[in-house]
């Protein structure tokens, strides 16, 4: 009888410290909702120098009317209440103070470079429901009837945080600005499969994302349904079945030989917005704006590794050592790709860039070390050479193992 | 067994007899009025020293005279047996459900200043767009200024808002109180005597008109998505929230709160005379909560019942404007329930996170 009543009680205490758990507030963690550093229209409004940094009321006009009069800023053209009790409508709330002031990031100017997610392009189309319930619905994404990315379909404001992800992970913890934002996870399938929308899992903003890559997923895969050229497939591209890939979603297939800079190695995981984002590393981190095609961080083009440039500041030197890999390097050793007696093929492939051998876009492909051929999809190729490719693990490659279009190997 | 059950019953009759605070006035007519307003040759005393007599009705006090007797005395001021509800008086202490006048002493901002106050009101400007705000109506806009906000009638809540002025509208009120729940037919049957509005006025013997605890509170009648909207002096759906939109209109339910064909979210302004949603954060506001109270769609035949009164059921219980607010003032700024203004954050989202329990 005594140990029934142990176990009752300890039963009633598990219960309630699961019950305290669980309603652990996320608000007050944000970065908007602390009494110090978080949101605040006083710089804006006076009126609002009653309430202290953090208080709904610096977002939320319960009745947009304060004094008896609609507060500032009155933005909208036809002045009143806006959705959701805001000040403004859409990303020109966010813009209010992420424009250098109050907010010192100024995320504005990012999202006003050439290439940037469409923020200010759309308004309308996002709907409240989209990612604050479970009636998440590939359609609200859609390229050609519901493309937008306003604000809130990457960052929380009531859960956001304010640190930086950790290098070499991919998951987003409970200090993130991607926070309790809805994504999407997409199915294990085999190499190169495009998944069906209905077999990706939903995860709303009340259960939020694990990893980055769920976010961009809501737009960037085959969940939204059609493959939009711009929008891309990349669930597909970075599954870890194909042969390789950039580790977004596990660890990559990288050969052990390779040499990284920057605190990189084959092990490392990675963010999405390890690539993509702005081109000055002191801008605000994440995949914002850049003057880059593709939000890239910086150059991939025809002249990344290109021996008689210096391309050391383009985007792939960021984690793989530039003279390593670029054409006519100095480092002769620490190269998967090697023949036996020469440690780094890479350094001998004088007038080569990446692009010759491989993806142009490489997110992922389902060939070894991301080696694209010419007959590839052109999605994947930009003055691709390679015509055939024999993939070696052991670093003994030999001409035989390529040909080319411009026949320095055998010719096919 | 018969004589038991007859004694049982009897005690039981005895207890609800005993538990009931009436609202009708009861006891000498003297304790209210006198004929001549004069006692010995000489003025009497005004109740509460408020106003100038003599007064209409033949009373001895206006408004504050009998339920703002003493600013250093409690919720409850008592004339034998009869307990009446204090609305101006000491803070600090318990308050009655509305609030407690006392506090615009200190600030404006904190209550609904009524004329005999004899504030000078000095937070609204005295200009025809901004007093009072959301006035949807228009009809006090044109003609209430800051020296006529009245606790009865026309420029007032109590009462017959068809007929201005404190005795004229309420005059014959208090000799038809239905104590309990009023079902808004007649001025007498009114919660509160707030002509058309339903309610169940908290009868406890001890704490009446008290919201006391998730048991012991009034029960505020709320009408969703009816769309019967206020006039200048009708309750829209005979509700309290209703009666605020006579005034503040544009707060109310309808296009003004919500641009969507059903009333639902995204909302334009803080739902008022809205279902709390039985969704996502909302559903964990389950035990009623006196710091951020529901109004019901129908209202209960008995109050502060245990199982009934402490529940909150999101998907049927309505969110009202005295969810947030104080009617006639609180300790704190705009008439909040809680000190919203608060340099701590976490005080300062206390009532929010009633019912926005993931914003704690």
């Amino acid at each position: 009888m005594n140990s029934i009543k142990t176990i009752f009680l300890c039963l009633v205490i598990l219960m309630l410290l699961v019950g305290g758990v669980s309603y652990a507030g996320t608000y007050l963690d944000s970065a908007h909702g602390n009494s110090t550093y978080g949101v605040d229209r006083t710089v804006i409004d006076a009126k609002y120098d009653d309430y202290c940094s953090g208080n709904c009321a610096h977002c939320h006009e319960a009745h947009a009317s304060l004094g008896g009069d609609e507060p500032l800023p009155n933005t909208s053209t036809a002045e009143g209440p806006d959705e959701v009790l805001l000040f403004s409508e859409e990303e020109s709330v966010c813009e209010t103070c992420h424009d250098g002031n109050p907010a010192a990031d100024n995320i504005q100017a990012q999202i006003d470079k050439t290439y940037a997610h469409p923020t200010d392009d759309y308004s309308g189309v996002h709907k409240v429901s989209e990612s604050t319930t479970a009636d998440m619905d590939p359609g609200d994404y859609d390229a050609t009837n519901s493309l937008h990315a306003e604000c809130v379909d990457c960052h929380n404001p009531h859960a956001a945080g304010s640190t930086v992800h950790t290098a070499e992970t991919n998951t987003v913890t409970a200090t993130s600005p991607l926070y309790k934002v809805s994504g999407v996870n997409p199915p294990s399938t085999a190499a190169w499969v495009t998944p069906a929308a209905a077999s990706y899992t939903e995860k709303p903003t009340s259960t939020g994302i694990s990893f980055e890559y769920e976010l961009c997923y809501k737009c960037h895969s085959s969940w939204t349904g059609p493959n939009d050229p711009v929008i891309r497939d990349t669930a597909k591209e970075f599954n870890p079945a194909n042969a390789s890939y950039h580790s977004v979603e596990e660890t990559g297939k990288a050969s052990s030989y390779g040499t990284y800079v920057n605190h990189w190695n084959k092990d490392s995981l990675m963010y999405c917005s390890d690539c993509h984002g702005s081109e000055i590393s002191s801008d605000p981190a994440g995949p914002h704006g850049s003057i880059i095609a593709h939000i890239l961080k910086g150059n991939y083009n025809r002249d990344t590794g290109k021996s008689s440039l210096k391309t050391s500041g383009h985007l792939c030197f960021d984690c793989h050592d530039y003279q390593t890999y670029k054409a006519a390097g100095t480092n002769l050793g620490g190269s998967g790709f090697a023949e036996l007696g020469y440690d780094n093929l890479h350094t001998i492939h004088n007038d080569a860039v990446c692009m010759d051998c491989h993806s142009a876009l490489p997110h992922g492909i389902n060939r070894k070390h991301l080696i694209v051929l010419t007959k590839d999809n052109a999605d994947y190729i930009n003055g691709a050479k390679i015509m055939s490719f024999t993939n070696v693990d052991d670093r003994t490659y030999s001409k035989s193992n390529c040909s080319t279009t411009i026949g320095c190997h055998s010719k096919k | 067994m018969k004589k038991s059950l007859i004694f049982i019953l009897s005690i039981i009759f005895t207890i609800a007899l005993c538990s009931q605070v009436k609202a009708r006035v009861t006891g000498a007519c003297s304790n209210c009025h006198t004929m001549h307003y004069s006692q010995g040759g000489a003025s009497m005393a005004t109740y509460g020293g408020f106003g100038e007599a003599p007064f209409q009705c033949l009373v001895r006090g206006n408004c504050l005279g009998c339920h703002g007797q003493s600013a250093t005395g409690g919720e409850y001021a008592t004339w034998g047996s009869q307990k009446i509800p204090q609305v101006y008086h000491a803070t600090g202490g318990t308050d009655l459900a509305a609030g407690n006048f006392k506090y615009i002493d200190t600030s404006d901002a904190k209550g609904h200043n009524i004329d005999l106050l004899g504030n000078t009101e000095d937070t609204i400007p005295n200009v025809a767009s901004s007093f009072p705000p959301g006035d949807e109506h228009g009809n006090y806009t044109a003609y209430l200024t800051k020296g006529t906000f009245t606790c009865a009638g026309k420029f007032g809540c109590h009462g017959d808002r068809d007929v201005e002025g404190n005795f004229e509208s309420i005059k014959g009120a208090h000799h038809g109180g239905v104590s309990g729940e009023c079902d808004g037919s007649d001025l007498a049957n009114s919660y509160r005597f707030l002509k058309g509005v339903k309610g169940h006025e908290n009868t406890h013997n001890t704490y009446p008109w008290q919201n006391r605890n998730s048991t012991i509170h009034n029960e505020y009648y709320g009408a969703s998505g009816t769309g019967t909207e206020s006039t200048a002096s009708t309750p829209g759906g005979n509700t309290i929230s209703g009666l605020c939109a006579e005034c503040h209109g544009n707060f109310h339910q309808g296009a003004d709160v919500t641009a969507q064909s059903k009333l639902n979210s995204p909302w334009l302004r803080h739902p008022t005379d809205i279902v709390l949603t039985n969704s996502g954060e909302y559903t964990s506001y389950t035990t009623y909560s006196i710091l951020a109270p529901v109004a019901r769609p129908s209202l209960y035949g008995t109050i502060n019942n245990l199982g009934t009164n402490n529940v909150v059921t999101p998907g049927t219980d309505i969110i009202m404007c005295l969810s947030c607010h104080g009617v006639h003032a609180t300790n704190y700024y705009k008439l909040m329930r809680w000190e919203y203004d608060s340099t701590s954050l976490a005080t300062a989202l206390e009532g929010c996170n009633v019912c926005h329990t993931s914003k704690n």
